[in-house]
């Protein structure tokens, strides 16, 4: 049994004509014989029929002028929009002149930021050997020391030297291993803490040649232990801190330093030992007291070599020496007189 | 048979008329749009008047939705009529200042849900009759107001749907266009919302 209620539900779709067949028929028959779905329904009609009878309410005066005008304001200030940002040979030159400077000076920084990092990734990477922990990396004329060390410690670390610009005289220059950074200064025995004092680093470049004289710059110039090179020019001292490292080694000889008693003769033992262990592009350089020797070996020969070195005389350096490396691998031999060196360290 | 037709070609020729003007108005030609503006205004103050139940409010609401439609007529692609698209705009104007004035005047916001409290309100104010119709006895004005009273008590989506339909006079078809909602939300409000009317003007009047 279909209870008032139900039957009250169905009146609104009823009334809309949604019902049909025999729900249509059952709810007639309800109706009929209902007088208060009836009324419910009567309500329904009337309530439907007082809403279609709301009476439309008219715009008031002007209506239609005062949207359009609002509607020609909106159509103009589009316009006016474009052609205040497209219209050439307006009042804006100057603007546009500040803005192309500001891009300008802001590619320049952006490039200015970002270069040391794209120079370390031009590069392979490479396996550094082991280096000594006090060492100190040059500049154009001016030492950074990244890594503090204890001055009283000890330790011989190689001598690692790449750049003699400026050191040996402006004639050496022009020598074809000053490409590649082969010309060095001399080397003193004793390992120095890149924080030393300045007064010891004076008095032990006085010693040595002439050549290397005592201008202001050249208090600068490297201390045993040093690592230099020409490709720190315009590098931030924090990117020579530690990235750099790599890059130095990497584009550098590696350098180790003979102490003999007779200078002429071990060079031409030297010589004989580098053409025995198959030596490639040998080459030369003189200066007053230090023969240097830069040539590429083979690294698989390279520790032979150093033995045969030996003997003759005190070998630095040798822990520097790459020992993985396949491909032949650019040595510097400096070979300096023991009594100079003697020299160094009384001076010290 | 034949009334039929001709209602059908006079609504094609409205259609095609639609056309030409929203495709001038498109390229730029203002005139053409103001023809539109003219010819749809009153048919759009209603249903905002319907919808927000205060004339000054209404007119706003159909100024703003115009200029609407003005900036965006050229993503109009015609899916649907025309009139469907302005009446969705209309609408969105509606919705947006009900909220703000139902946020305005939140104290005194009342739902058909809502209890009526005891000496508030005209409805008390104005008890119902035990003659036998008192809609007889009252002006049409009155009438109307109260009517509108009713319809501004229903929830949002309910009077939109009542107003399309049972004051705008709209088929079912073009109210799921307008409002984008399937066919038996749509009846199933309009059902709602019209039983809630009833209610609302029975407990105003007494017997209808």
């Amino acid at each position: 049994m279909i209870s008032c209620q139900d039957f009250e539900k169905r009146l609104p779709a009823y009334q809309e004509g949604l019902i049909s067949g025999q729900d249509k028929k059952d709810l007639e028959d309800h109706l009929r014989s209902c007088e208060s779905c009836r009324l419910v329904l009567q309500d329904l009609e009337k309530t439907q029929d007082l809403l279609g009878r709301l009476p439309e309410v008219a715009p008031p005066p002007w209506f239609t002028r005062k949207v359009m005008a609002r509607v020609r304001e909106e159509a103009e200030g589009k316009k006016g929009l474009l052609r205040k940002l497209f219209y050439p040979l307006h009042i804006k030159i100057p603007l546009e002149a500040v803005a192309s400077i500001l891009v300008v000076v802001l590619a320049v920084y952006v490039f200015k930021a970002t270069d040391p990092e794209m120079q370390v990734l031009q590069r392979p990477s490479e396996s550094v050997p082991s280096l000594p922990k006090d060492f100190a990396y040059r500049g154009k004329g001016k030492e950074i020391s990244p890594v503090p060390a204890a001055p009283t410690a000890p330790i011989t670390p190689p001598t690692l030297e790449t750049k003699t610009k400026g050191r040996l005289g402006e004639e050496q220059n022009d020598h074809p291993l000053s490409e590649s950074g082969a010309l060095g200064d001399k080397k003193t025995e004793e390992p120095r803490p890149s924080v030393a004092p300045l007064k010891k680093t004076e008095s032990s470049e006085s010693k040595p040649a002439p050549a290397l004289g005592a201008t202001a710059k050249e208090k600068d110039r490297p201390q045993p232990g040093v690592l230099e090179s020409r490709e720190e020019k315009g590098k931030s001292a924090s990117d020579r801190s530690t990235v750099g490292q790599t890059a130095v080694l990497k584009s550098t000889p590696t350098g180790i330093t003979i102490q003999v008693r007779d200078v002429r003769e071990s060079v031409k033992k030297a010589l004989d030992l580098l053409q025995q262990a198959g030596a490639g592009n040998i080459q030369r350089e003189t200066t007053q007291e230090i023969e240097i020797i830069a040539a590429a070996v083979e690294s698989q020969k390279i520790s032979r070599l150093l033995d045969q070195l030996n003997s003759l005389g005190e070998v630095q350096g040798k822990g520097l020496l790459p020992q993985t490396q396949e491909e032949p691998v650019s040595i510097r031999i400096e070979i300096i007189p023991s009594s100079l060196d003697d020299r160094d360290k009384l001076d010290k | 048979m034949g009334r039929s037709n001709n209602k059908d070609r006079m609504i094609r020729s409205m259609a095609d008329e639609d056309e030409f003007l929203v495709r001038s108005a498109q390229e730029g030609d203002l005139r053409a749009f103001e023809a539109l503006v003219e010819k749809y205004q009153k048919k759009m103050l209603h249903l905002a008047f319907r919808m927000l139940g205060d004339y000054e409010e209404a007119c706003d609401a159909v100024q703003e939705a115009f200029l609407s439609a003005f900036r965006a007529i050229r993503k109009f692609r015609g899916e649907a009529k025309f009139s469907s698209w302005l009446y969705g705009i209309v609408l969105n104007q509606t919705r947006n200042r009900l909220r703000q004035i139902a946020s305005r005047d939140r104290r005194h916001s009342m739902s058909l849900d809502d209890p009526l409290e005891p000496g508030s309100g005209r409805l008390d104010t104005d008890p119902p009759s035990l003659e036998a119709s008192v809609l007889d006895q009252l002006e049409k004005k009155e009438i109307e107001e109260k009517v509108q009273e009713c319809i501004n008590q229903l929830d949002e989506g309910y009077r939109e749907v009542l107003v399309l339909r049972d004051i705008l006079g709209h088929s079912y078809e073009e109210i799921q266009q307008t409002l984008k909602l399937p066919d038996g939300t749509v009846k199933s409000r309009l059902f709602r919302a019209r039983e809630s009317v009833k209610n609302c003007l029975k407990k105003g009047f007494g017997n209808l």
